[in-house]
């Protein structure tokens, strides 16, 4: 289990690699990237400020990964989200997930991904030429999650 | 207790955390949060039930029923998004 929530930008491929080295039975490793998007409806966001609450974070997030061991056979997991100021186009979370199966790993992944986005403690404010703006929740994530 | 706002509710009270000793009538969460909205503006509106504060206490995830006492962390925040 790797839970990491930190400020510097992490790299991909080291992180799928460490993730392949850590165990046999490896049948399919599945990821997904977030990125900061440069564009909130007719405007150039900039940058984004993300914020997070210490302590339940981390909490919340392996209780999201034991909830995806309960449901799905998995053997990795690692799960990294930054926080602070990032510019727009670069990387804000990372899922990574092994399995003996695809199914599993591609499953799992969207279930940490629906569940990290309405339920992990981490607030984005957007920036672009008019100021900063708070991130609202959307009603379409929380349909999302309600679906598992 | 320690209380602890985050993100657009903390920009709007001017404040990220307090230490508050809770009287005798404050058990739960609803009660706290009664008791916060009785300070000037902006409190009274910014907690107000269609704002959808939430709250964690002691870094779970609570509501309005949730008891809390003096050795607790009490943090509100606004709906999260994350990822």
């Amino acid at each position: 289990m790797t839970v990491r929530i930190q400020i510097a930008d992490f790299d991909l491929a080291s992180e799928h690699q460490a993730l392949r080295q850590l165990g046999g039975k490896t049948g399919a490793i599945v990821s997904f990237t977030g990125l900061v998007r440069d564009y909130f409806e007719d405007q150039t966001i900039l940058a984004m400020t993300l914020e997070h609450y210490p302590g339940m974070t981390e909490k919340v997030l392996e209780d999201i990964e034991q909830q995806a061991r309960a449901r799905w056979d998995l053997l990795e997991v690692a799960i990294i989200h930054r926080v602070g100021y990032l510019d727009a186009n670069e990387q804000i979370v990372l899922v990574l997930v092994s399995s003996g199966h695809r199914q599993d790993a591609f499953l799992a992944c969207q279930f940490i991904m629906d569940f990290l986005k309405t339920q992990a403690p981490f607030w984005k404010k957007e920036h672009t030429s008019l100021g900063g703006h708070w991130v609202t929740a959307k009603q379409s994530d929380q349909e999302q999650v309600e679906q598992w | 207790m320690k209380i602890k706002y985050f993100a657009a509710l903390r920009d709007k009270l001017g404040l990220d955390e307090e230490e508050f000793e809770l009287s005798g009538d404050i058990h739960n969460v609803a009660a706290l949060k009664n008791h916060l909205q009785q300070r000037k503006s902006p409190w009274n509106e910014a907690l107000a039930e269609h704002q959808l504060v939430l709250v964690a206490v002691n870094h779970v995830q609570g509501d309005g029923q949730t008891k809390i006492n003096n050795q607790d962390e009490v943090a509100f925040f606004p709906p999260v998004t994350g990822g």
